[in-house]
């Protein structure tokens, strides 16, 4: 199952976008340069700009929510087009151009060569990276991370990252209520490990954000709280794969 | 004669003195078991207004199911809590054993204790509601965008979505048959 190739048309990149006028055209660009043969689906997130008519002219899908519903909310609906299109792989990325489109390459190979259902495109695998978080930034970070790694028994660098790869499988699992619409974030590492999934790393390069991101700071004292709850009642239900 | 006359009316003004008497010490009994009462007189007015205003609450519930205004669904925990209120209203013995069992000294605290518990599981209860209806509105949008996908220049760009297009092109049918998979024309 996993050692399948990816054929043509059967990987969609997803690009949540919100007000992302000017900046998701050079991302979908960047994306169909790298991999011509992907399918690139733009959610706008009921943005008041053009970004939906940029992405069609970029060559993108353009699905638009007609109310803007948050990142979670976005990216769910890219996957649920996504199972409903039968794509095999299903990819997301950031609309403001911070994730180089180039290791979507390198995480498409770790997904197939590492028999991992999700890769993560982390930002602090590699201490060479440009990315440069707040103090109290990479303090949330840091100590999600650490709960992630303790949780997984694995080593979890970057849980805040919306540069991921997954098979379909996970897709269609974050289709179904299990998936936190309102801050998809280190719970979902979580919870995919105690599904059954299999997540890794690969280290990836930023670009300096060009403005504020889509993902609220992890900073913010209602996203630790969050955070904190969405873990506990993770571990609190019951695990195993049972669900998908 | 004059004699009988005198004596009778000795004996009326007698009467009428014993009878003033009586009446007088009747009065004084009735006033201080009036008083006795007195002191429980506003317990009283309060288990009327309790009775009526329990009634009250329950009937309009069922008049606001009647009309269909509130779903049956929802009027269980109000029902419950009307015939609840009811209950403690006529018995007048279980609003003091409860007020014993917590310990609070007035009657009318009990039911404000219980009141504010009642008030709190009800905004709970809506929270819960508000989440549901969240989840649901959330894949309603989803479905929406879905159902109204728009690929390459093909399909003639912003349907009228959003109002700095105003081209003024018309709703048009844009899920044009390559959908699926079809790489859109670049």
């Amino acid at each position: 199952v996993y050692a399948r190739p990816v054929s043509a048309h059967k990987l969609l990149i997803i690009i949540p976008a919100f007000n992302e006028q000017g900046r998701v055209g050079n991302v979908i660009a960047d994306v169909k340069n790298t991999l011509p043969d992907a399918d690139v689906l733009v959610i706008d997130d009921g943005s008041a700009d053009q970004t939906a008519a940029e992405a069609i002219e970029a060559g993108a899908i353009a699905v638009s929510l007609p109310v803007n519903s948050g990142y979670g909310v976005a990216l769910q609906t890219g996957y649920k087009f996504a199972a409903r299109h039968d794509y095999e792989i299903v990819g997301q990325i950031d609309a403001d151009g911070q994730h180089k489109a180039e290791y979507l390459l390198t995480m498409l190979k770790a997904l197939q060569e590492q028999k991992a259902d999700v890769i993560i495109g982390s930002r602090f695998l590699e201490r060479d990276g440009h990315y440069q978080p707040s103090l109290a930034r990479a303090l949330g970070i840091g100590l999600f991370a650490r709960i992630a790694s303790l949780i997984t028994h694995q080593h979890v660098s970057d849980p805040t990252s919306g540069f991921q790869l997954m098979r379909i499988e996970v897709a269609r699992f974050f289709c179904t209520d299990v998936y936190p619409t309102d801050y998809p974030d280190a719970d979902i590492l979580i919870l995919l490990h105690r599904t059954g999934y299999r997540v890794f790393e690969v280290p990836v390069q930023m670009r300096p954000s060009p403005g504020q991101s889509m993902h609220t700071g992890a900073s913010s004292p209602y996203y630790v709280y969050k955070m904190m709850l969405s873990i506990l009642v993770t571990l609190l239900r019951p695990g195993a794969k049972d669900t998908p | 004669m004059i004699g009988a006359s005198l004596e009778r009316l000795n004996y009326l003004f007698a009467t009428v003195l014993s009878h003033l008497d009586l009446a007088s010490a009747r009065s004084t009994a009735t006033l201080k078991h009036e008083l006795e009462e007195l002191s429980d007189l506003p317990e009283t007015k309060i288990r009327i207004i309790a009775i009526i205003g329990s009634l009250a609450l329950l009937g309009f519930i069922v008049e606001l199911v009647r009309r269909r205004r509130l779903k049956e669904e929802y009027s269980v925990l109000w029902v419950t809590t009307a015939v609840v209120l009811l209950a403690l209203a006529l018995s007048g013995g279980l609003l003091e054993i409860l007020t014993h069992a917590i310990g609070a000294i007035s009657q009318a605290s009990t039911l404000f204790f219980f009141g504010i518990i009642f008030v709190v599981f009800l905004l709970l209860h809506f929270s819960v509601r508000v989440s549901k209806l969240e989840r649901r509105m959330t894949a309603m949008i989803q479905e929406m965008a879905l159902q109204n996908e728009r690929n390459g220049p093909a399909a003639p760009e912003s349907n009228g979505r959003s109002p700095e297009a105003e081209e003024t092109v018309p709703p048009v049918d844009d899920r044009p048959a390559s959908r699926s998979g079809s790489p859109p024309p670049a």
